[in-house]
């Protein structure tokens, strides 16, 4: 042993290397030829290669434990399967929710732009009823009429008519004020004119504002329909009956009522669905 | 002796070679699809990894530290670590990924060891008095009988002994190549250090073993003794 320790660290690197295998051809024969002519060197080779088989004698260990590591070990929680379900789910519900609420505020800036020159019109049109109730029992005064908004609204009708039109009516409710009592046949006229002028541009073709959206679209083939009759109406003057009912007047205005309460409703609907989803998916992801 | 026996010298190395290929553990371990899985963050395909590799990180770790409890700790903040740091695996030999992290662990164990001034240098040696007993009785071979079971574990202590006087940078190359068997170049990666460093180290490691079980042949010669004889 004594005499391995002799050994040049060049040496002993060489020996060791050759013990496994590790030298070049060249370096493992010039080292075979040494180790036949150099006993202290075969010896320290024995020593090595001794020391290397009791070193690789030592038993593997066997494992005390497993070492696979949980959630908690990495500082994660594993989450339940259905978390990205309803991750997704969120998601999708709050796109959805906002792109509703983003269609209602659309279409309802678009209906109001569209609709602002018609604004006093429906003034107007929310007049007949009470109006008609109030004409039929004859409490209504004529001021409650409005003539000059009457007038204003028919800017787009045709001058020809207007005028002629606006001075009967007004001398119409000028006969009729005072008398207090308001028929319903040549007393109305007043008010039926009104009724049928308020549809009076666009059932004439004059010049009307620009209007989009589907309850416009649906008015003007409403109004289509309805223009034989209305223009009929029109030609025979404010002292024929009136053929246009609340029924027939504007589209828009019978169904987009029921149009935004389905958008409010879903609007609501997807807004607390929304909230349930993003609730549960926190909580899922907390609790994992 | 002859010099064409190189590879019979050494038949526990070729064992654990064939012990370290696509099976493992009875696991069939498709070693690159489970890293991308575990690298996404699949813990399970992580652990699939964890259970092919466990012995060999745990053993690495308890031959550098020397207790059960220490190489547990290492090997588990070594499996910890490999998990969150997946991302910066960067290909070839996963264990040698694996081990270098794990020695790694264990080198920074002992620093903080070497700050604490109130540890000894006795409980540093992992073989000392109370520290052995269950571990060197676990090294025991039950199946032989009670005289060369003493024997055998009397000798398995001396050269645990010898290995744990060794350098911390000895002590890892030879428990690498003499140990677990791996060639030079994984020595090397797990390291970090070129060739020619294995090379050397290694060969200083095993003087220093050939010294120091010189001491321990007077004392357990019995062993020894018939080593040689049978070689002989």
């Amino acid at each position: 042993m004594t005499k391995g320790s002799k050994l040049s660290n060049r040496d002993l690197e060489r020996l060791s290397a050759y013990l496994d295998g590790a030298l070049s051809e060249g370096e493992a024969s010039r080292l075979e030829a040494r180790l036949h002519e150099e006993p202290t060197l075969q010896q320290a080779l024995q020593e090595l290669k001794e020391t290397t088989q009791m070193v690789a004698s030592l038993p593997e260990v066997p494992l005390p434990r497993s070492f696979t590591l949980t959630p908690e070990d990495v500082g994660t929680r594993e989450r339940p399967r259905v978390y990205p379900v309803l991750r997704l789910a969120t998601a999708l519900a709050t796109f959805a929710f906002f792109a509703v609420v983003g269609i209602d505020a659309i279409t309802s800036f678009a209906l109001r732009g569209a609709l602002a020159p018609m604004t006093k019109e429906q003034v107007a049109m929310e007049a007949p009823a009470p109006a008609a109730d109030a004409v039929a029992t004859g409490e209504v005064p004529a001021e409650g009429l409005e003539l000059e908004e009457y007038e204003v609204e028919h800017e787009g009708v045709s001058a020809s008519e207007i005028p002629a039109f606006a001075a009967e009516a007004e001398n119409e409710m000028d006969r009729a004020a005072p008398s207090g009592v308001l028929g319903l046949t040549e007393e109305t006229e007043p008010l039926l004119p009104e009724e049928g002028k308020t549809e009076a541009p666009e059932l004439l073709g004059t010049p009307t504002p620009v209007v989009s959206g589907t309850a416009v679209s649906e008015e003007a083939v409403a109004v289509d329909e309805a223009e034989p009759e209305a223009t009929a109406t029109a030609e025979i003057g404010p002292t024929s009956p009136p053929t246009l009912t609340p029924t027939s007047v504007p589209m828009s205005r019978a169904l987009r009522p029921e149009h935004r309460s389905i958008l409010r409703v879903v609007e609501f609907g997807l807004g607390g669905l929304t909230l349930l989803l993003a609730g549960l998916t926190i909580w899922i992801a907390r609790k994992g | 002796m002859g010099f064409s026996d190189k590879a019979d010298a050494f038949p526990r190395r070729k064992c654990l070679a064939s012990m370290f290929g696509a099976r493992y553990d009875g696991v069939s371990v498709d070693e690159k699809s489970l890293i991308l899985e575990a690298q996404r963050g699949d813990l399970e395909a992580f652990n699939r990894l964890v259970i092919a590799y466990q012995r060999q990180v745990y053993n690495l770790a308890y031959r550098l530290m020397g207790d059960q409890a220490s190489a547990e700790d290492a090997t588990q903040e070594a499996f910890v670590s490999a998990f969150r740091g997946l991302r910066g695996y960067r290909g070839g030999s996963f264990r040698a990924w694996l081990l270098r992290i794990v020695r790694n662990a264990c080198y920074d164990e002992f620093r903080r060891r070497q700050r604490r001034p109130t540890t000894s240098l006795e409980e540093l040696s992992p073989f000392n008095g109370d520290a052995t007993p269950d571990s060197i009785g676990e090294l025991i071979d039950k199946a032989d009988g009670p005289e060369t079971a003493t024997e055998n574990a009397e000798l398995r202590r001396a050269i645990e002994d010898c290995l744990n006087e060794l350098p911390l940078d000895y002590r890892t190359i030879a428990v690498l190549v003499d140990i677990q068997g791996y060639d030079y170049r994984e020595a090397a990666t797990v390291i970090g250090k070129p060739l020619g460093t294995v090379k050397s180290r290694l060969a200083r490691a095993r003087a220093r073993l050939r010294d120091c079980l010189q001491q321990y042949r007077e004392l357990l010669p019995s062993a020894f003794r018939l080593e040689d004889e049978t070689r002989k």
